[in-house]
């Protein structure tokens, strides 16, 4: 009778021991994901703050060569600035995507200018500008595919309850317009 | 388990099938056979060479078609995350990338080596060292070149010394083992002949095992050559791959259309 006493008890402390562990596991799982996301993201930040850094040059060089199509430099600055001055997810979309139509203007405007196209600063600026595009379309997929893992995790039950009591919410996704690349393939 | 383990083989087998990047069996990978193996060779050493002295690995690929990839900027970057060239932790890697149905060139660049070779760097490689031979259908010597100024750049920046020939165009070097060559059979040509006059002097015959033993290099097919390789003359293999290291890429390089 005694003995039996005593395994109940040993049998209710190993499922709370059970139960601790997986706690204390999917609360660790949870937080290295969290970490993950804003690493990822720190990654796009990173790379549209370069772009944004390449912006003045490229447009003063075809400046150089196109001083009266101010239309398309004020669109350009005014992209730049409300990219510099979203802080969220979704307002840096937003940002990315109208700076990515005012840049494909800009350089739809060295097609009408044979010197500026073959001029070489421009050609640079243009493959950093298409390097750090792309950059930004390998940090998009890694922040993504970080952030559909964690709102998988903290949907699914029962990892959902840890979450929940630690008050985890969805991430959102870094969501770009489908439209053309700004930078225009160079081709020979 | 019979059964699980032929499921878990067909699993095998179509997970390999799915996967649309072709794997790689030394530094340079020439599906689309565009690259004569005399180049392959030169290549090959050259990045070897660049590997023992820097750590930094450049890898070749060019396929037929990059289908069912859209864009060399995606294709490239699964290559890089599957191949995982440059040495781990350091990122320093680099892949060049040629697809023949979509004409497109890609130099795809590591972490560790977007400060010495960054996006317009990548770019003027490919205008100026490999696209004019591109333009004459020759892509051999645009992959070598390409090859040999991207090995030179790194070479320069870490502060090593490579051998000369990533400098000077294959044909230089060609010219110079050439003329080796023909020394060293002059030599023999004449040692021989001079035994010869020997041999009739003492009444001696002097054919057959008598080349063996003068050049014992020469009696064991390649062996005596051997040496020629490491110089970069003969065609006996870039040797001693040892595969890529882990390197990390975040999709730095530049493309261009051909």
């Amino acid at each position: 009778m005694k003995n039996k006493g005593l395994m109940i008890v040993l049998i209710i402390v190993a499922v709370v021991a059970i139960i601790f562990g997986w706690y204390i596991s999917t609360r660790n799982s949870l937080v290295t994901l969290d970490e993950q996301t804003s690493s990822t993201w720190a990654e796009i930040d990173n790379q549209l703050q370069r772009r944004s850094d390449l912006i003045p040059n490229l447009v003063n060089t075809v400046k150089g060569y196109a001083k009266h199509e101010s239309d398309v430099f004020n669109n350009v600055a005014e992209a730049r600035s409300k990219l510099a001055g979203a802080t969220t997810v979704e307002e840096k979309a937003d940002g990315y995507n109208q700076m990515q139509s005012a840049l494909g203007r800009l350089l739809a405007i060295a097609e009408n200018y044979p010197e500026l196209k073959s001029n070489t600063n421009f050609q640079a600026l243009q493959d950093e500008l298409a390097g750090t595009e792309n950059r930004i379309s390998v940090a998009r997929k890694r922040y993504n595919d970080s952030v559909r893992t964690f709102n998988t995790k903290i949907k699914v039950f029962p990892s959902s309850i840890v979450a929940g009591n630690m008050g985890f919410e969805k991430k959102s996704y870094f969501e770009i317009a489908d439209s053309a690349r700004a930078v225009p393939q160079v081709q020979f | 388990m019979k059964k699980l383990f032929l499921l878990l083989l067909i699993f095998i087998a179509a997970s390999t099938f799915a996967d649309d990047i072709p794997g790689y069996s030394g530094y340079v990978n020439d599906y689309a056979q565009l690259i004569t193996e005399k180049d392959k060779t030169s290549m090959e050493e050259v990045a070897k060479e660049v590997e023992e002295k820097t750590g930094a690995q450049i890898a070749v690929l060019t396929v037929k078609s990059m289908s069912p990839y859209t864009s060399i900027d995606q294709f490239g970057m699964a290559v890089a995350e599957k191949w995982k060239v440059g040495e781990k932790d350091k990122d320093t890697g680099i892949i060049i990338i040629l697809t023949m149905e979509e004409r497109q060139v890609r130099i795809e660049v590591g972490y560790g080596l977007e400060g010495i070779i960054n996006d317009a760097k990548a770019g003027r490689i490919i205008d100026n060292n490999m696209m004019p031979y591109f333009r004459g259908g020759d892509f051999s010597a645009g992959f070598r070149r390409g090859l040999f100024k991207i090995a030179d750049i790194i070479g320069n920046e870490m502060n090593v010394e490579l051998d000369e020939r990533t400098k000077m165009d294959n044909n230089v070097t060609e010219t110079l083992c050439m003329v080796i060559f023909f020394i060293f059979i002059a030599y023999i040509f004449v040692m021989m002949i001079r035994r010869m006059n020997n041999a009739k002097r003492t009444g001696r015959r002097y054919y057959g095992s008598s080349f063996g033993t003068m050049y014992p290099g020469y009696g064991h097919g390649r062996g005596g050559f051997g040496g020629f390789s490491s110089r970069g003359c003969g065609g006996f293999g870039g040797g001693g791959f040892g595969g890529f290291g882990g390197g990390g890429f975040g999709g730095g390089g530049a493309s261009r259309g051909f």
